[in-house]
C-alpha cells in the first residue's frame, strides 16, 4: 500500500489506514513533539491532539506536496499552541565559550541523532522553540513572532544564543575545539 | 564550519530521527475521537430531549386546561340550569335577581354587580420565560498559524542578521515571471493574480538550490526558502485549512520537479534547472488559479428553497385584571365581566420560500418570506349579568277607575359563564438569516442559521362575538383585533443534502424568539409568542 493510498483511505476514514499512517509516522512526530515539549507526558498529548488533528483535516490534503511535511505543519501548529499555554520566558542566557564557531563539522556530523535531540532539549524553552522553528522547521522569524506573539528581533537574537548554547554543549560532549 | 552548514547538519539529523513511540498512542488517539464525538451528540440528544419535554408540557398544559374547560363547561351548564327553573338568592354565587310578581312590579335600576366580582388575578400563565438561547459549542480552530504577514515576510524579507545568513539576496517583483532577473544565485519572481477572494501573490523563489536529502517521498514537490537557500522540501498549505489563512503568498508547485534532483552547487546547474521551470510552472500556476477561481465561483451560487413549516408556538403573557364584554340584543342587554382569562397558543403551520446565496464556501446569506398561521384557544371565565326587557301591561287603579297601562320589566339574571373561543393569528414575514456549516458530509451537511424574522402583517380574528374591554394600567382598551408588526430573532440548526441533480432536500430546526409583543389583540398583556419548529423543503439550485 503506498503513501497516497493510505492518505486517500485515511480520507475515507477507513481505520486500518489511519493505523498504518500511525505506523509510518509516529516515530518522526514523537521525535518533534519531544523538541518541543516540556516533558514526556506533554509530547504524548501533543502527539495524540496532532494525530486527531491530522485525521479530522486530512482531506484538506491536496497532494500537491509532501504529506510529511504537511504533517509536520499540523504537529508543529499544535505544539506551538501548547507552548503558548505555558507562559515562555524569552531570556537571554550569556554563553562564556569562546571559540565555538571553531567547530569541525566531522565533530558534529559524528554525533548520534539521539544525542542532538538531547542536546536540543538541553536549551532553554525560549530558545528551543526559536531554534525548533527556524532551524528545523523553516520558519522565518516573523512568522516565529506571530506565532509566538514575540517580535522577529527577538526570535534572532534567541536563534544566535541557541546556536551558541547548542554550540557549546557539543564542545562539551567531545571537548573538542580545533582551530 | 560556519552556522549555515552546522544548522544543515542539526536539521537533517533533528528531522531523521525516530522516537520511541508510547506503546498506549494509539489507543489514546482512537480513544480520544470517540470522546470528542460525544459531546456533539450529547448536545443533539440534549436538544432532541429538551425539544421532546417543551412539547410534552406543552401538551400536558393543554390537556389540563382542556380537562378543566370540559369541567367548568359542565358546571355552568348545570348552573344555567336551575338558574332557568328557579331564582336563587343573590348571595350565592349564581345569583338570580327577579321580581317576585307582577302585581309588585316596579322598575329597577339595572344592577351591576361590580361589588360582587372577587378581584382576583391568575398569573398562572402556562408559558413563562421562554428564553432560547441556541448554545452551540462553538468549534475549536486551535491550528491556526498566522501566515498572511509571516509567510510574505519570510520570502521576501531579507534577513539582516548577516552572522546567520549566508545568501539571503531577494528580489521581489511583482512581474511576468518571463521577464524577471535577478543575480545569478538567485531570484524571486512573483505575480499578483486576483481572483474574487483577494489577491493572490505568488512566489517563485530560487537560491542556491539543492537537493532535498530528505525528501522521502515521490510526490510533487514545492520550492521553498530555509536559510537563504531554496530548497525543494515540499510544505503543502492547503486551500481551505484551518492552518493558514488564504490570502497569504503560496508555496508554488514544480510538477516537472521530483523531490529526488540531486544536488546542484553552481549557478550555471541552477540556471539550466530554474530556466525551463518557469514557463511550465507559471502554467501550472495560471492554470491552479484558474481552477481556484472557477471554485470561487462554484462558491457564490444562488438556490431557491421552498419549505413547510411546523410550529409548536410558545407564549408568556400577563393576564389582564379583568374584561369586560357588552353585548345589546332587541331586548337583552349582557354585561360580562371575565376575571380568568387564559390563553392558549396550538400547533401551527406555514410555508417559506427563500432566496438563498452562498458568501464563502460555508456561510450562506438568504432572504425569502413566510407565512405562519396558528390559533389560539381563550379561554374566559366571569359573571354575566343580563338584563331581560319585557313590555307588559299593567292594571293601574286611578281616580278615574282602572286601566291598563304599558310598562316595561326587567328581570336580572346573574350567571357564572365561560367563554371558549379559537383565535387565528396569521403572520406573514420576511427572514432574514445566515447560515454557517459546521459538518460537511458526503450525504448531508449540517449548518447553524441565526438570523432576524421581521413580521409585515400580524393578523388576528377574533372568534368570539362582542367588543371586549380591557382594564390596561389606569385605562381601558379594546380588545378588538388588530393588525401590526413585529420582530423577532431566530436560530436554529439546518440540515441539507442532495436529491437529485440540481435538487436538494432539506430538513431544519429553528426557534423564533418574539422580541416585539403582539399587540394585535390585548385579550392577553405583553404577549410574546415563541415559535420553535421544523421546516422541511427542497431546494433548486439557480446559478452555481
Amino acid at each position: 500500500m503506498t503513501e497516497t493510498d493510505i492518505i486517500k483511505g485515511c480520507i475515507k476514514k477507513n481505520q486500518v489506514c489511519q493505523r498504518l499512517l500511525f505506523e509510518k509516522f509516529a516515530g518522526k512526530m514523537m521525535s518533534l513533539c519531544q523538541r518541543y515539549a516540556k516533558d514526556q507526558q506533554e509530547a504524548k498529548d501533543i502527539m495524540q491532539e496532532g494525530f486527531i488533528r491530522v485525521f479530522d483535516y486530512i482531506a484538506q490534503f491536496k497532494f500537491e506536496g509532501s504529506f510529511e511535511g504537511w504533517m509536520r505543519r499540523v504537529f508543529v501548529s499544535v505544539a506551538t499552541r501548547y507552548a503558548a499555554k505555558r507562559k515562555i520566558i524569552f531570556s537571554e542566557i550569556n554563553v562564556t565559550d569562546s571559540d565555538i564557531n571553531t567547530i569541525d563539522p566531522s565533530v558534529v556530523s559524528k554525533l548520534s541523532e539521539d544525542e542532538i535531540h538531547r542536546m536540543i532539549r538541553l536549551l532553554p524553552e525560549g530558545y528551543r522553540l526559536v531554534f525548533n522553528l527556524n532551524i528545523i522547521e523553516g520558519y522565518s522569524h516573523e512568522e516565529i513572532g506571530s506565532l509566538l506573539g514575540i517580535q522577529a528581533s527577538t526570535s534572532r537574537t534567541q536563534l544566535v544564543k541557541a546556536r551558541r548554547m547548542l554550540q557549546s554543549f557539543i564542545l562539551k560532549q567531545f571537548n573538542t575545539v580545533i582551530v | 564550519m560556519n552556522n549555515h552548514e552546522f544548522d544543515d547538519i542539526i536539521k537533517q539529523k533533528a528531522q531523521q530521527r525516530e522516537a520511541d513511540v508510547p506503546s498506549d498512542a494509539w489507543e489514546n488517539i482512537t480513544g480520544e475521537r470517540k470522546k470528542r464525538r460525544k459531546p456533539f451528540f450529547l448536545f443533539l440528544f440534549l436538544m432532541l430531549c429538551m425539544g421532546g419535554l417543551g412539547l410534552f408540557i406543552n401538551i400536558k398544559i393543554r390537556d389540563s386546561h382542556n380537562a378543566d374547560l370540559a369541567t367548568e363547561k359542565e358546571n355552568a351548564e348545570k348552573t344555567a340550569g336551575v338558574n332557568t327553573d328557579k331564582p336563587v338568592n343573590k348571595k350565592s354565587t349564581n345569583a338570580i335577581q327577579s321580581t317576585a310578581s307582577l302585581s309588585e312590579i316596579k322598575k329597577e335600576e339595572f344592577q351591576t354587580s361590580e361589588n360582587t366580582i372577587p378581584a382576583e388575578i391568575n398569573l398562572s400563565a402556562p408559558a413563562k420565560n421562554l428564553t432560547g438561547n441556541g448554545l452551540l459549542k462553538s468549534k475549536e480552530s486551535s491550528v491556526i498559524i498566522d501566515k498572511s504577514a509571516s509567510l510574505k515576510s519570510k520570502y521576501s524579507n531579507a534577513d539582516n542578521n548577516a552572522s546567520s545568513r549566508k545568501t539571503k539576496h531577494t528580489f521581489n517583483k511583482t512581474v511576468d515571471a518571463t521577464t524577471t532577473t535577478g543575480e545569478a544565485k538567485s531570484f524571486i519572481a512573483s505575480r499578483k493574480i486576483k481572483n474574487s477572494k483577494g489577491a493572490y501573490k505568488v512566489n517563485i523563489l530560487a537560491g542556491e538550490m539543492e537537493a532535498d536529502k530528505n525528501a522521502n517521498d515521490n510526490n510533487v514537490s514545492t520550492l521553498r526558502n530555509v536559510n537563504g537557500k531554496t530548497q525543494l522540501n515540499p510544505v503543502h498549505i492547503p486551500d481551505d485549512s484551518l492552518l493558514v489563512k488564504q490570502n497569504l503568498h503560496e508555496t508554488v508547485v514544480a510538477p516537472d520537479i521530483n523531490s529526488s534532483i540531486p544536488g546542484a552547487t553552481d549557478s550555471a546547474t541552477i540556471k539550466k534547472i530554474i530556466e525551463p521551470l518557469k514557463d511550465s510552472t507559471l502554467k501550472n500556476i495560471d492554470a491552479q488559479f484558474a481552477k481556484k477561481e472557477k471554485v470561487n465561483n462554484k462558491k457564490s451560487g444562488l438556490k431557491i428553497e421552498a419549505a413547510i413549516a411546523i410550529v409548536s408556538p410558545l407564549q408568556n403573557y400577563t393576564q389582564p385584571l379583568y374584561i369586560t364584554r357588552t353585548m345589546n340584543t332587541a331586548n337583552v342587554l349582557a354585561d360580562f365581566k371575565a376575571d380568568r382569562i387564559q390563553s392558549t397558543i396550538e400547533q401551527g403551520m406555514g410555508f417559506n420560500i427563500h432566496l438563498v446565496k452562498s458568501i464563502n464556501k460555508r456561510t450562506e446569506a438568504g432572504a425569502g418570506i413566510a407565512y405562519l398561521r396558528f390559533t389560539e384557544k381563550i379561554h374566559m371565565k366571569g359573571i354575566e349579568s343580563k338584563t331581560n326587557y319585557t313590555l307588559v301591561q299593567r292594571l293601574v287603579t286611578g281616580p278615574t277607575g282602572s286601566f291598563l297601562k304599558e310598562d316595561t320589566v326587567s328581570v336580572v339574571t346573574k350567571d357564572s359563564v365561560t367563554l371558549n373561543g379559537r383565535n387565528v393569528f396569521s403572520n406573514f414575514s420576511i427572514p432574514l438569516f445566515i447560515r454557517y456549516r459546521i459538518l460537511n458530509r458526503k450525504k448531508w451537511n449540517l449548518s447553524i442559521t441565526g438570523g432576524i424574522n421581521i413580521d409585515l402583517i400580524r393578523k388576528y380574528h377574533n372568534d368570539l362575538p362582542g367588543k371586549f374591554e380591557t382594564a390596561y394600567i389606569s385605562r381601558t382598551i379594546s380588545t378588538e383585533a388588530k393588525s401590526n408588526i413585529g420582530m423577532g430573532i431566530s436560530a436554529g440548526l439546518h440540515f441539507s443534502g442532495l436529491l437529485y441533480k440540481k435538487y436538494q432536500w432539506l430538513a431544519a430546526t429553528s426557534f423564533n424568539y418574539n422580541i416585539s409583543p403582539y399587540t394585535t389583540n390585548l385579550l392577553s398583556l405583553n404577549k410574546r409568542i415563541h415559535l420553535p419548529g421544523i421546516l422541511v423543503g427542497v431546494s433548486y439550485q439557480l446559478k452555481k
